[in-house]
C-alpha cells in the first residue's frame, strides 16, 4: 500500500492565473483613458459595482446554494449608511464605507436565523419578505431617510485632500472587484468552498464530515452581505443622489438573474452575468422600445438552451474547440511521499446499552446492547429492515435513540450534534455515496478534513503561507488516500463521473482523511465486483491495522467472514446472535431467518 | 408475448468520451441473458443505450425485426422493453399502490387488462399486496427492489432489463429476487441481466457476455462461461492497483 503515489504538478495553472490578473488589471488602467466619455466611464463604474454584488450573491447562492432575493436590498443598506454618514453627519468616505459594509453584514446575519431552520425555498421567501421591509422603511422612516426625496449631494471620496475624479473612482472599484474576485476565489479553492458546495448538494456528507451547518451558513452570509454593503457604499457616491426608487424588488431579482444565468456556483458566472445583463442591454438602447422584448427573448433562450448559465455554456464550448478529452499533461509526474503519522492510532471502543430507537409507531431498535472492542473489526448484519444502518445513524448522531446511551470510550455521545461526534474521530461512509458530484475526487476527499483544517479564514482568503501549504499537503493527502483506496488515477475526475462502486472507495478515502479512530462502513461491498470485494477486504484489514476501530454493515457473508472478528446479527431491531463468524454463521436462527438456505462453505469460514 | 433484441455494433459515449464499442448482442425470446464485467466495464451504459437514455453513435438494436436505436425512451418503453435502474428509483414518498399506477403509465391495456397486471405482481410479490398502502420509502431494501420490478412488471415488458437487483440484498431475499426472475423467464418475458454476483447470475442465465473496458470480450453459454477463465481474466483485466 506504500507504493507512491504520483500527480501532475499545478505550477501551470497558477501561471495562467496570475496572467489573468495581470490583464484584468491591464484593462483596468486603460479603460478610462480609452473610454473616452463621461457616459462609458460611469457605465463602466457601474458594471464594476454591479459585479461587486453579483460576486457576493454568487458566493452565498451559487456556492452555498442559499438563493436569497434581497440583495438588492442589503445593497440599500449600504448605500444609505454611506450616504446618510457622509451628508448628514460629516463623516469622511472611509470610515462611512466601513460601517456600510459592518451593518450590512450584521443585517445578513439577521436574515441567516431563519435559514438554519427552514428550507431553500421558504428562505428565498423570506429574503423576500426583508426586501420588501427595506425598501418601506426607506420610505416610512422619512426621519433617517429622508423618505422619497433621497439623499442627496453624496460627495466623492477623497484621499489624503485630494477628491477621486470619476477615473479614479473607477479604479478603486475596480481594484476592490479585482481583490473581492481574487479572495472569493481563494476561499472557495480551500475548505470554505468544499464546504459551502457540500451545504448546497449534500448536508449529510457535510455534518459526516465535522462541518458546523450553522456556522458555515452564517459565515456565507456575513460575507456576501459585507461585500454587497461595501457595493452599496460605492453606489452611493457614483450616483451622488439615492432614493428609495433605486432599490426596488426588480433590483434584487434582477441580481439573482444575473447569477444564474451568468453561470451560478461557477467563479466567472458573475464576471459574464454582469457584462451579458448590464452591458447588452445599454448597447440596445437604440433600438429604444424592442429593448425589452429582446432582452426577454434573450432570457427565456438561455434558460432553455444553457442550464448551466453563460459560464457553464462557454466552458464546454471552448473545451470542444481546443481540447481531445483524452490528452494526457504533458509534465512529467512527480512522486508524494505517504503521509506521516498515520500508523498507531488508538481505536476508539463502542459501548452501546438499552438502545431504544421508534419512527412514529415501528420500533426500529428494540433494546440493543452491543460493546465493540477497540481496533477490532465488527461486523452488523441482519434482514433489510432490521435497523442496521439506523444502528449507525445513531453512533454518528444523525438520529438521537429514544432510551438508552451509546459512549465512544468513556464519552456519552447521545444528544450531540454529528459534526461534533466527527470531530471526536468518528467516520463514516453511507449506502447510498454521498459525494459532492461537481468537485473532483481528490476535493471531496479533502472535504473529509474539513475539521482538521486550521489556517484561519483571512489566511485562507489571501492565501497566505501557511493556507498554501496546508493545502498542498491536505491534497496530497487526499490523492495518498485515494491511491491508498485504489483509486490513483481518477484523483481529478468530477465524482459523479466515477463508476458506483469507485464512488464507495472514494467516501473511504474522504472518511480517512478526517483520521478517524473509529470507521462506520455501511455496505461498503454493495456493487462491487468479486475482485473489487478482494481488494475491499485488503483494505479494510490495512485501515484496521493502522489501529482504526472498523464498524461494518454488510451483506457479502464471505467477506464479513474474512475480515471481522466478531459479528452481531440483528432482525427486527433486536440482535438475534451475536460472536465470531464462524459460529454465528452456522447458527440455525441466523441461516433461516437472514441467510437462505445457502449456508458459506467451510472454505470461506474461517476455522 | 416474448421478443428477440439484437444489438448490433453500437458505439455509445458521453460527450467526447467512448464507452462502448463496437458492442454486437443477441438476446433470445424467452431466455435470460446475463451481462457481466467489473465496475466501468460498460453494462450500465449498454442498458442505458437499449432503453434510449443514451443515444448510441453508430450501430443497430433491434427488437424483433425493427430498429429502435435513438428513439425517445417512452417510445421504448411502449415497444415492450422495460430497465429497472440500479439502485431501487421509486417515488418514496409514494404508496406501493401509486408506485404501480405510475408504472402503467401510457399503457394501454384497458381496466381488465391492469387488473390482470396487478393479480400477477401481487402473485408474484405477496408481501406488495400486503403493504400496498406503505410509503415506498418505509419498505425494506429487498421490498423496494421487489416494487422495482413489479413496477417495471406493470407495462407487461416483452423484454425486462435488471441493473444490479441483488444491489444491497440479505442474502436470503437474494435468492427470492433471483427465483422471481426465473419465473418471468418460464412466463416467456425476455430478461437481460446485469449482476454483480456472477457466479448467482451464471446459476440462472442461460447465455452470458463479458464486457471489458467497453468491449465485448468474450460470449457463451452460462454455464460454459462459469467454468471457463474468461470472466475471472476480465476481472482482473481492469483492475486498479
Amino acid at each position: 500500500m506504500s507504493e507512491p503515489f504520483v500527480a501532475a504538478p499545478r505550477q501551470s495553472v497558477r501561471a495562467s492565473g496570475w496572467l489573468t490578473v495581470a490583464a484584468a488589471v491591464g484593462l483596468v488602467l486603460v479603460f478610462p483613458i480609452v473610454a473616452h466619455s463621461d457616459y462609458r466611464l460611469y457605465l463602466g463604474t457601474q458594471v464594476a459595482i454591479y459585479l461587486l454584488v453579483a460576486m457576493g450573491l454568487n458566493l452565498l447562492s451559487g456556492y452555498a446554494g442559499q438563493p436569497s432575493l434581497c440583495h438588492g436590498a442589503l445593497l440599500a443598506v449600504g448605500g444609505y449608511v454611506t450616504a446618510l454618514a457622509t451628508t448628514d453627519h460629516g463623516w469622511s468616505f472611509w470610515p462611512a464605507a466601513l460601517a456600510s459594509m459592518g451593518l450590512t453584514a450584521a443585517a445578513g446575519a439577521l436574515i441567516a436565523l431563519p435559514a438554519f431552520r427552514v428550507s431553500a425555498w421558504y428562505f428565498a421567501l423570506i429574503t423576500l419578505a426583508f426586501a420588501d421591509v427595506v425598501g418601506g422603511m426607506l420610505v416610512e422612516w422619512g426621519g433617517l431617510t429622508h423618505s422619497f426625496d433621497g439623499v442627496v449631494g453624496i460627495p466623492m471620496p477623497s484621499l489624503l485632500g485630494h477628491t477621486l475624479s470619476a477615473g479614479e473612482l473607477f479604479w478603486l472599484v475596480s481594484a476592490v472587484d479585482i481583490a473581492c474576485f481574487l479572495m472569493i476565489a481563494n476561499l472557495i479553492r480551500g475548505r470554505f468552498g468544499r464546504g459551502f458546495v457540500a451545504l448546497r448538494d449534500n448536508e449529510h456528507a457535510a455534518r459526516a464530515s465535522g462541518i458546523s451547518l450553522i456556522g458555515l451558513k452564517m459565515f456565507a452570509f456575513v460575507v456576501s452581505a459585507a461585500i454587497t454593503g461595501l457595493a452599496g457604499a460605492f453606489y452611493a457616491v457614483q450616483k451622488t443622489v439615492i432614493t428609495p426608487d433605486d432599490f426596488t424588488p426588480d433590483v434584487s431579482i434582477f441580481f439573482l438573474v444575473v447569477v444564474v444565468l451568468g453561470g451560478s456556483g461557477r467563479l466567472w458566472g458573475p464576471l459574464i452575468g454582469t457584462l451579458a445583463f448590464f452591458v447588452v442591454p445599454e448597447l440596445l438602447t437604440s433600438l429604444q422600445s424592442w429593448r425589452l422584448l429582446i432582452y426577454g427573448i434573450v432570457l427565456l433562450a438561455l434558460m432553455l438552451f444553457a442550464p448551466h448559465g453563460l459560464e457553464g455554456t462557454l466552458r464546454s464550448g471552448w473545451r470542444k474547440l481546443i481540447r481531445p478529452r483524452d490528452a494526457l499533461p504533458a509534465t512529467a509526474p512527480q512522486a508524494i511521499a505517504a503521509p506521516v503519522g498515520e500508523a498507531g492510532r488508538n481505536g476508539m471502543a463502542v459501548t452501546i446499552t438499552g438502545l431504544v430507537k421508534r419512527f412514529g409507531g415501528v420500533t426500529a431498535l428494540d433494546n440493543i446492547d452491543l460493546q465493540i472492542e477497540a481496533g477490532s473489526v465488527h461486523a452488523i448484519v441482519g434482514p433489510n429492515g432490521s435497523g442496521k444502518t439506523t444502528m449507525l445513524n445513531m453512533i454518528c448522531g444523525f438520529f438521537k435513540p429514544d432510551e438508552g446511551s451509546i459512549r465512544l470510550d468513556a464519552t456519552d455521545v447521545v444528544g450531540r450534534a454529528t459534526a461534533r461526534i466527527a470531530r471526536l474521530g468518528v467516520g463514516r461512509t453511507f449506502q447510498t455515496p454521498k459525494l459532492l458530484p461537481e468537485l473532483t475526487a481528490t476535493a471531496n476527499a479533502m472535504l473529509g478534513a474539513y475539521a482538521a483544517e486550521r489556517a484561519s479564514t483571512v489566511e485562507v482568503a489571501i492565501w497566505a503561507p501557511r493556507a498554501a501549504r496546508e493545502h498542498a499537503s491536505l491534497s496530497a493527502r487526499a490523492r495518498y488516500f485515494l491511491g491508498f483506496v485504489g483509486l490513483g488515477d481518477r484523483v481529478n475526475e468530477p465524482a459523479g463521473e466515477l463508476p458506483h462502486g469507485q464512488q464507495r472507495l472514494a467516501e473511504i478515502a474522504r472518511a480517512l482523511m478526517g483520521q478517524p479512530r473509529l470507521l462506520l462502513l455501511d455496505e461498503p461491498a454493495a456493487g462491487l465486483s468479486l475482485s473489487e470485494i478482494d481488494r475491499l477486504g485488503a483494505l479494510i484489514r490495512s485501515i484496521a491495522g493502522l489501529g482504526v476501530t472498523v464498524v461494518i454493515v454488510e451483506h457479502h457473508l464471505d467477506l464479513v467472514a474474512d475480515i471481522c472478528r466478531r459479528v452481531s446479527v440483528l432482525d427486527r431491531g433486536r440482535v438475534l446472535a451475536e460472536g465470531t463468524p464462524d459460529d454465528v454463521f452456522r447458527d440455525p436462527a441466523v441461516v433461516s431467518a437472514y441467510m437462505g438456505v445457502r449456508p458459506l462453505t467451510d472454505a470461506q469460514v474461517p476455522a | 408475448m416474448t421478443a428477440r433484441l439484437q444489438v448490433e455494433a453500437i458505439d455509445v459515449g458521453y460527450g467526447h468520451v467512448g464507452v462502448l464499442q463496437q458492442v454486437s448482442v443477441d438476446i433470445p425470446a424467452g431466455s435470460i441473458v446475463a451481462l457481466v464485467g467489473s465496475n466501468g466495464a460498460g453494462k450500465s451504459t449498454l442498458l442505458r443505450a437499449i432503453s434510449g437514455l443514451l443515444k448510441p453513435s453508430r450501430g443497430r438494436i433491434v427488437l424483433d425485426g425493427a430498429d429502435i436505436a435513438g428513439l425517445r425512451p417512452d417510445r421504448i418503453v411502449d415497444a415492450g422493453v422495460l430497465h429497472v435502474a440500479e439502485g431501487r428509483r421509486l417515488f418514496r414518498q409514494q404508496s406501493v399502490a401509486d408506485n404501480l399506477e405510475l408504472g402503467l403509465y401510457g399503457s394501454r391495456l384497458g381496466r381488465a387488462g391492469e387488473d390482470e397486471r396487478y393479480r400477477l405482481v401481487f402473485d408474484l410479490f405477496p408481501i406488495l399486496g400486503e403493504r400496498r398502502q406503505s410509503r415506498a420509502g418505509v419498505l425494506s431494501g429487498g421490498q423496494q427492489q421487489m416494487l422495482a420490478i413489479a413496477q417495471a412488471l406493470m407495462r407487461d415488458p416483452r423484454v425486462l432489463m435488471l441493473d444490479e437487483p441483488s444491489l444491497g440484498l440479505a442474502p436470503v431475499i437474494v435468492d427470492q429476487v433471483l427465483d422471481v426472475i426465473v419465473r418471468l423467464r418460464a412466463a416467456g418475458t425476455t430478461i437481460v441481466l446485469v449482476e454483480q454476483m456472477v457466479e448467482r447470475a451464471l446459476e440462472i442465465a442461460d447465455y452470458a457476455y463479458v464486457l471489458q473496458n467497453g468491449r465485448i470480450a468474450g460470449h457463451g453459454p452460462a454455464a460454459t462461461l462459469a467454468a471457463s477463465d474468461l470472466v475471472k481474466n476480465a476481472y482482473i483485466g481492469t483492475g486498479h492497483s
